[in-house]
C-alpha cells in the first residue's frame, strides 16, 4: 500500500480524536534543528466540518486486538488495515511541518498485538522524529492504556503533551461498550504522567505545566484535594533525599537502560533529547482526556462532575467532549433521532470553560433534580436564572469572579471593568466599551444603584428576552478561535475545541 | 498655508516624514502627513506638498526615542499601525506621537484621544492578520530545497511574520513573497532575513514556481479530506473560520481536483 493510501486510512479513523489544539509549550528554535512552538498555539486549516486543524493527527496502526463497540477500528469490523512506519511519520510530519501545513504531529495508535508493542512503535517513532530528524516542533501522544510505565515515561520525554481517554464517563458505561478497557487501566497512566509532570516542575521550580482549573481553583482559595497534596508531598521528599545523596544523574539514562532490557528499545547515550537540547521537560504541554457525548445514559450532571474530578484530581489541562457519532451497526448502541448531539456537547464545552476559568462548582450548575442543561440557553444564562438572589450584581463594587458569574461578561471584559472603574464610575456606555455584552448582561446588573430598565422585571420576561435575544442554531456557527490572555499575562489558553466552544 | 509632508509607505518612510515634521517647524497644527501611493488624492488649494525621500536615520531616531520616552508597548503599537492599509496611517501616527512624548507610557490607555484609539484599532487589525498568516501560509518547495510562500496581505505583513519563521526553520532557505506588493523577506540559514524588492527578471523566474516538486501538496489534501467528519459537516463554521480570501495559495483549497 502506498503512502497516499494509508494516509488516507490512518486519518479516517483518527478523526473522532477531538483534541486539536497545539497549545500550552513555549519553545524556541535551536540551530541545526527545525520548529519551535507557541503557547498559544496556531491553527493552520479548518476542514469542512469547521474544526481547525492544526497537528497531523493520525493513527499508527488500525490494527485493533480490542473490541469497543462505538469504534470504526474494532477487531469485528471488516475494515482495511493498514500501518505506517516510523520513518512514513516522520516524512509526512517533517514535509507538512516545512510547508507550513503544520504545527506537529498528534499520534494516536489502535492496539496492535499488545498494549506493550504499540507503545514501543509510537515511541520509536517519536524518538526517531526528535532525534535523526531534529524536529522541535509540537508533539502529542497518547499512552496505551495497559502498556508499561517505562514506555509511558520515555514517550514523555518527547511529548509536548499526552492523553489517554476515558472514552466513557462510568465504569458500567465502560464496561458496556468498551468490554476490554477498565477504568484502572486507563487511570493509571493518566496518574503516572500527573506524577511525571509535578516531579519535573518541582524539580525546576516552575509551575507552568498546570491546568487553568488549578489556578481558578488557588485563586478562589479552594483547598486542593488530598491525593494531589500528597502526590506532591511524596515528590518533595524523593527529591530532597535525592539532593542529599548527591543529585539526581542523569535519571532519564537509568530508564531508558531499563526500558531497553524490557521491549527492545536501544536508545544511546546522546539520545536523551529532551534533557540534553532543551530544559528536559516532561510533557510540558500537560495531558488532555476524552469523553464520548450520547453513547451511554449517563447526564450531563454526571459527565461534569468527571470532568471537575478529573481537573481536581489529575490536574489536567483539558477534557475534550465527542458528540457520539453511530459508525457502527450495533445492537448496543443508541440510534439517535437529531444525529450527533452536536448542540448538547456545545453546552459541556461551555460549562466546561465555566469551570476552569469562572470558578463556578458542577454543583453549582446542576443538580440530581435537575441533571441535564437547557439546550436553548447558555449554561451561565440558565444558572443566573436560576439564582435570582444571586442578583443584581453592582459592577462598580463587585470582585473579578463575581462579575465573571453575570451572563454577559466575559474573562476580558471582566478585567477590563476592574481596570478601568480604579480611575472612573463605570456607566452602561463605558461597559459596552469594556466588551460587556448588554442585551444579556442588562437584566443582571445595575451601575451606580440604577438598572439599565426602569421597569421591574419577572424571571420569565428574562428568559423571553434572552431566548429572542439568540439565535439558536441547529449547529453551532460562530465559534470563535480566539486567544485568551489571562490573568498573568504569560499564560495562554487556546479556545480551539474542535469546532464546538 | 497647510504644508502635507508626502512619503512613502514604508517603515523608513512614515517614520522619518515624522522626523522631518519636528525638523521642518511648521507648526504641528499647519502640518499633516500622507503616503504616497494610495489611490489619486485630489490637490487642495492653499497646500504645499513636499515630497520626501526615506531615511533609515531619521526613522531609527523617532524610534528610538519613542522606546526612550515611551515603552516597548508604545513602540511595537506604532510599528505595526505602521504596516496597515489605512490611508490616514501616516498622519494618525504623527499625532499620536505628540501626545505620546508628552504623556510617556500611559498614552496606550488615553483612548479618548481619537490619534490613540485609532492607532490601537490598525494595530490590532494588523495583528490579527499576522496571527493568522502564521498559520495560513504555505511554502513550496522549488528547486534546490528552497522554499517559496506567496501571499497577498491586505497589510504590510512581511516583516511582521518573517522573525516566527526564521526561529521555525533556522536551517532552511526560504522566500515569503508578497505579491501585491512585490517585495520579499529572504531567509538564509545562520542569518537572520533581509527584505528585497524584486526586479522583473526575479518576479518572472519566482512566477514561473507555482507547483511544489514533492507530492507533499496531494498527501495534504488527501489528509484534509479524511479528517473532516462527515455527520458534523459545517461549512459556514469553516467559511468563518477561514474567510475565502485567505485561500488562495492554500493547496487543500485548490479547485479543479477533490476538495475537502
Ligand atoms: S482500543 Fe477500542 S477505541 Fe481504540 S482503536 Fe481499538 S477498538 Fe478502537
Amino acid at each position: 500500500m502506498n503512502l497516499m493510501e494509508k494516509l488516507h486510512i490512518l486519518a479516517d479513523s483518527a478523526k473522532y480524536d477531538v483534541a486539536c489544539t497545539s497549545s500550552g509549550s513555549a519553545r524556541k528554535g535551536v540551530a541545526g534543528a527545525i520548529g519551535n512552538s507557541v503557547a498559544p498555539g496556531i491553527c493552520h486549516t479548518f476542514s469542512a466540518d469547521g474544526r481547525c486543524i492544526s497537528l497531523l493527527k493520525i493513527l499508527y496502526t488500525n490494527h485493533c486486538i480490542f473490541d469497543c463497540k462505538y469504534c470504526i477500528n474494532r477487531f469485528s469490523n471488516d475494515v482495511v488495515r493498514t500501518s505506517f512506519t516510523p520513518e512514513e511519520v516522520c516524512t509526512l510530519t517533517m514535509e507538512f511541518y516545512r510547508r507550513n501545513y503544520i504545527e506537529g504531529l498528534f499520534l494516536s495508535s489502535g492496539i496492535n498485538h499488545t498494549p506493550n508493542a504499540t507503545m514501543t512503535e509510537i515511541v520509536e517513532t517519536l524518538m526517531l522524529l526528535r532525534e535523526k530528524y531534529h524536529f522541535n516542533g509540537y508533539i502529542h501522544c497518547k499512552a496505551i492504556p495497559g502498556a508499561d510505565p517505562d514506555l509511558v515515561e520515555l514517550a514523555g520525554w518527547y511529548a509536548d503533551r499526552m492523553s489517554v481517554n476515558l472514552e466513557l464517563p462510568t465504569t458500567e458505561g465502560l464496561r458496556a461498550l468498551a468490554p476490554h478497557k477498565n477504568r484502572k487501566n486507563i487511570l493509571l497512566p493518566m496518574r503516572q504522567i500527573q506524577s511525571g509532570i509535578e516531579e519535573n516542575m518541582q524539580s525546576l521550580g516552575v509551575q507552568d505545566s498546570r491546568g487553568r482549573y488549578w489556578y481558578t481553583a488557588r485563586e478562589l482559595g479552594r483547598k486542593e484535594e488530598n491525593t494531589t497534596l500528597l502526590l506532591r508531598e511524596q515528590l518533595r521528599q524523593k527529591l530532597l533525599s535525592e539532593k542529599e545523596t548527591g543529585g539526581r544523574e542523569p535519571d532519564l539514562f537509568q530508564e531508558v537502560q531499563h526500558v531497553s532490557g524490557t521491549s527492545g528499545l536501544h536508545m544511546k547515550k546522546e539520545a536523551k533529547w529532551a534533557n540534553q537540547q532543551h530544559t528536559g521537560r516532561f510533557v510540558p504541554a500537560g495531558q488532555s482526556t476524552q469523553m464520548i457525548i450520547g453513547a451511554t445514559g449517563e447526564s450531563d450532571y454526571q459527565i461534569l462532575s468527571v470532568s471537575e474530578a478529573l481537573y481536581k484530581k489529575f490536574d489536567l489541562k483539558r477534557v475534550f467532549y465527542s458528540a457520539f457519532i453511530r459508525v457502527n451497526e450495533d445492537s448496543s448502541l443508541p440510534v439517535l433521532p437529531g444525529g450527533p448531539p452536536l448542540l448538547r456537547e456545545h453546552r459541556l464545552y461551555q460549562a466546561d470553560w465555566l469551570l476552569r476559568y469562572y470558578g463556578f462548582e458542577a454543583k453549582e450548575l446542576l443538580s440530581e433534580n435537575q441533571p441535564n442543561f437547557n439546550e436553548f440557553l447558555d449554561p451561565k444564562c440558565d444558572w443566573a436564572l436560576r439564582h435570582p438572589e444571586q442578583f443584581p450584581v453592582e459592577v462598580n463594587r463587585a470582585d473579578y469572579y463575581t462579575l465573571l458569574r453575570v451572563p454577559g461578561i466575559g474573562v476580558k471584559s471582566a478585567r477590563r471593568i476592574v481596570q478601568a472603574r480604579k480611575t472612573a464610575r463605570l456607566d452602561f456606555p463605558d461597559l459596552k466599551k469594556a466588551g460587556v455584552v448588554l442585551k444579556r448582561a442588562v437584566y443582571f446588573i445595575t451601575c451606580g444603584g440604577a438598572w439599565y430598565y426602569s421597569m421591574k422585571m419577572t424571571q420569565g420576561l428574562i428568559l423571553q428576552n434572552l431566548l429572542l435575544s439568540e439565535k439558536i442554531p441547529k449547529q453551532p456557527e460562530n465559534i470563535r478561535y480566539e486567544q485568551l490572555s489571562l490573568f498573568d499575562g504569560t499564560y495562554q489558553d487556546f479556545l480551539c475545541e474542535s469546532g464546538t466552544a | 498655508m497647510k504644508y502635507i509632508l508626502q512619503c512613502e509607505d514604508s517603515i523608513e518612510g512614515i517614520f522619518s516624514a515624522v522626523y522631518s515634521a519636528w525638523e521642518l517647524k511648521y507648526g504641528h497644527e499647519n502640518t499633516a502627513i500622507q503616503v504616497l501611493g494610495g489611490e489619486e488624492e485630489t490637490l487642495e488649494l492653499f497646500t504645499t506638498y513636499i515630497p520626501l525621500k526615506p531615511d533609515v536615520e531619521k526613522a531609527q531616531k523617532v524610534l528610538n526615542t519613542i522606546q526612550r520616552v515611551c515603552s516597548e508597548a508604545v513602540y511595537e503599537r506604532l510599528f505595526y499601525a505602521a504596516c496597515s492599509d489605512a490611508a490616514d496611517k501616516a498622519d494618525t501616527i504623527y499625532r499620536y506621537i505628540q501626545t505620546a512624548l508628552r504623556m510617556g507610557s500611559r498614552v496606550v490607555n488615553h483612548l479618548a484621544d481619537p490619534a490613540v484609539a485609532r492607532v490601537m484599532e490598525l494595530s490590532r487589525a494588523v495583528g490579527n492578520a499576522q496571527h493568522h498568516y502564521l498559520g495560513f501560509l504555505r511554502f513550496i518547495e522549488i528547486p534546490e530545497h528552497i522554499l517559496l510562500a506567496r501571499y497577498e496581505p491586505k497589510h504590510r505583513l512581511t516583516e511582521l511574520i518573517m522573525p516566527h519563521f526564521v526561529e521555525r526553520f533556522p536551517e532552511e532557505r526560504f522566500v515569503i513573497w508578497d505579491t501585491v506588493r512585490n517585495v520579499t523577506g529572504v531567509h538564509v540559514p545562520g542569518e537572520s532575513f533581509v527584505m528585497l524588492h524584486l526586479t522583473e527578471a526575479q518576479t518572472a523566474v519566482l512566477r514561473d514556481y507555482t507547483e511544489d516538486n514533492m507530492e507533499a501538496e496531494q498527501l495534504w489534501r488527501a489528509f484534509v479530506e479524511s479528517i473532516s467528519i462527515k455527520e458534523r459537516e459545517n461549512k459556514k463554521l469553516q467559511r468563518n473560520n477561514i474567510p475565502l480570501h485567505f485561500r488562495t495559495y492554500m493547496p487543500e483549497f485548490k479547485k479543479g481536483e477533490e476538495r475537502p
